[in-house]
């Protein structure tokens, strides 16, 4: 049975994009070169761990009247603690003076990355975290981006009363406090990880839309433009097929990058009360934990390790890495130069 | 017959400082098959009349008067939708800059194609059936028309030299056989041999499919090379026009004069060049001259410098011009 159709559905719409790309001649070439970079590949190569990782933790079964993912069957040999233990150590931690020989407070298993305050494995809690950070770094970005693009090279290219709306509809939206539209958001339609996807989505798209639109306004008084309206190319082909693929690097800049701010936005909402379902592991409520506990002593630095070091950070750098590199692979002035 | 006829074209532009007067009641026309030149100094309003006649210029801050012929169909009436089908088709345009006039991240063979996919009836002289395959080939062609090697089709435009970028220009702006073509300083950002070979490019083009061309141009050698009739620009105004013949021979407005002073001379290797004094002044500014819009710079101004003088087949705006001939 798989538990949340959403991440196939991006998994799925991913890959018929990535075809559609590698179909055209451009996309081939661009491929290649990516290809042929190690560091890229590499980079490649996590995203796709952690798409896997996200999308086996799709898929659940009926195991003793509770859903089992696969993730969960996998780890179903790692025990809950009692409470906090550090990575590899036998005996939890924070013991009662007087009860260090007690046999209650040994470890049942081995825990790579220790154990958070309810016990629970952080390396499994990461794991879990992932398909959450992903579908809402994606599904964001596919809600907002169409939007911001759309908006951005319309206001740009006509100008007139067509940028005063667009820009009259993206300082309305930036003057609401992000916070409480998103709050008011979910409070009307409901909690769940498309709402929190379709909030962020809505409201952040207005940063792009500014980008396109000034990269916009810079593009269409060039030679090149005029030159297209020349040829009587129809205004929404110019747009399309001459503008839009010399916004490609911005695009894919802003992608890259609010991929992690989408991941602590998600836990700034969690805090609030209002993120993702209780019981959904999410990088941002790990975050949220891990912070206080770096006040204890002695210091719990596990979780916070495990949810930044080993989660979030790998994934922001790949993005960032395989983003920068698709975006000289796609443009076609530094072709030739190792960059 | 005339295939372009420009009567009376006004271009005004609301700017911050005042109306700008950039074209200012100018006319001419170009006969089928025929190169006419219009030539005057940088912001004299050359280009600002080959955008009107395109229609490329933004209505929104721009006042267009006038009648511009195409054919007997005056554009300026035309529908927005019936002008942009003539772009490309009827009318297409060579730029100045083939460097920026190219898209950067287009293969030049795509932008050709983009060319062709506007009007391919016309630019395959077929009616139904057309395939990718026919759209392909006639890049191929043109490429080859334009004495480009077919190997281009698959470059970026920053892979290719300056002549060759401009040939490709060209190409696309012959793809589908415009009636008019306009060429706003086709040569200026190149070297001169290439010059030669694009000018003479152009040329055999134009005996083949009979092509009108307007040539925009600051350069009276490339004037001279490839243009039948032309006329002379100064501040929005035309000051005198007639055959490329006539004008060179016995030119009779005073800034002509100036314009052929200016040329360096083979073999005349002694004493500065001359130039005209003073500087075009800017375009809010032009209704603000005399009547003679060139009077402040002119060195034969006199109290006469009121009458105009028309002689057939050639027109001067100076009515001192008969008598100043051998001054």
């Amino acid at each position: 049975m798989i538990k949340n159709i959403t991440l196939i559905f991006f998994a799925l719409l991913t890959i018929y994009l990535f075809y559609l790309f590698i179909k055209t001649d451009n996309g081939r070439e661009a491929f290649l070169k990516l290809r042929s970079k190690k560091r890229v590949v590499a980079a490649f190569l996590v995203i796709c761990i952690y798409f896997l990782v996200g999308f086996l933790d799709q898929i659940s079964f009926q195991i003793d009247n509770k859903n089992k993912t696969i993730i969960d069957l996998i780890f179903r040999g790692v025990p809950q603690e009692r409470t906090y233990s550090a990575p590899f150590a036998n005996r939890v931690t924070g013991i009662i003076p007087g009860t260090e020989n007690e046999e209650r407070n040994l470890v049942k298993g081995t825990h790579i990355l220790g154990t958070d305050i309810n016990g629970y494995d952080v390396f499994y809690s990461v794991i879990k975290g992932s398909g959450t950070a992903l579908i809402l770094s994606f599904g964001t970005g596919l809600i907002s981006f169409p939007i911001g693009i759309l908006l951005g090279i319309l206001a740009g290219y006509f100008g007139g009363w067509v940028d005063d709306l667009i820009q009259w509809l993206y300082t309305t939206i930036s003057s609401i406090p992000w916070l409480l539209f998103v709050i008011a958001f979910l409070m009307v339609f409901g909690r769940g990880i498309f709402w929190i996807c379709m909030a962020i989505g809505l409201t952040s798209w207005v940063e792009l839309a500014r980008l396109v639109r000034g990269e916009t306004m810079k593009l269409k008084n060039l030679d090149y433009i005029t030159a297209a309206r020349a040829q009587g190319i129809p205004v929404a082909r110019i747009l399309y097929r001459h503008i839009l693929p010399n916004l490609n690097y911005l695009i894919i800049i802003t992608f890259t990058l609010s991929a992690s701010s989408v991941i602590l936005a998600e836990s700034v909402l969690t805090f609030i009360g209002i993120g993702v379902e209780p019981g959904t592991s999410s990088w941002g409520v790990m975050l949220v934990e891990a912070q206080k506990e770096l006040t204890r002593s002695p210091i719990i630095w596990w979780v916070f390790v495990g949810s930044s070091f080993i989660g979030i950070l790998p994934l922001v750098l790949s993005l960032n890495i395989f983003g920068d590199a698709l975006r000289d692979a796609l443009d076609p002035r530094v072709k030739g130069k190792d960059v | 017959m005339s295939l372009l006829r420009v009567e009376d074209l006004n271009v005004h532009f609301h700017t911050p400082t005042g109306m700008a007067y950039a074209v200012d009641g100018i006319s001419f026309q170009i006969n089928k098959g025929k190169t006419h030149a219009l030539v005057g100094e940088s912001g004299c309003g050359k280009s600002v009349t080959s955008l009107a006649i395109m229609g490329l210029l933004s209505p929104a801050h721009t006042k267009i008067s006038g009648k511009i012929f195409l054919n007997d169909k005056n554009l300026l009436s035309l529908q927005k939708y019936e002008v942009r089908s003539l772009r490309g088709s009827e009318v297409s345009m060579i730029f100045q800059e083939p460097m920026t006039a190219l898209n950067p991240v287009m293969k030049v063979g795509d932008q050709i194609l983009e060319a062709i996919a506007v009007h391919p009836q016309r630019s395959l002289n077929m009616d139904s059936g057309i395939t990718t395959e026919h759209k392909k080939n006639r890049v191929l062609e043109l490429l080859r028309l334009t004495g480009l090697n077919e190997s281009v089709f698959h470059k970026y435009p920053h892979e290719l030299s300056g002549g060759m970028r401009q040939r490709i220009m060209i190409a696309s702006a012959l793809s589908c056989k415009p009636s008019l073509l306009i060429a706003d300083e086709p040569t200026t950002a190149l070297d001169v041999t290439t010059q030669k070979q694009i000018l003479g490019l152009m040329r055999d083009l134009q005996l083949k499919t009979q092509t009108s061309i307007l040539m925009i141009t600051h350069n009276l050698g490339v004037v001279a090379e490839t243009c039948h009739t032309m006329s002379i620009m100064y501040a929005g105004k035309i000051v005198e026009s007639g055959s490329v013949k006539d004008v060179f021979e016995v030119p009779c407005h005073p800034y002509t004069k100036g314009l052929f002073d200016a040329l360096p001379g083979i073999g005349n290797h002694r004493g500065k060049l001359k130039a005209i004094q003073g500087t075009v002044p800017p375009a809010t500014e032009y209704r603000k001259l005399n009547d003679c819009r060139f009077y402040d710079r002119c060195e034969f101004k006199d109290e006469r410098c009121d009458t105009q003088s028309n002689r057939p087949g050639h027109y001067s705006f100076c009515g001192r011009s008969s008598n100043n001939r051998n001054s």
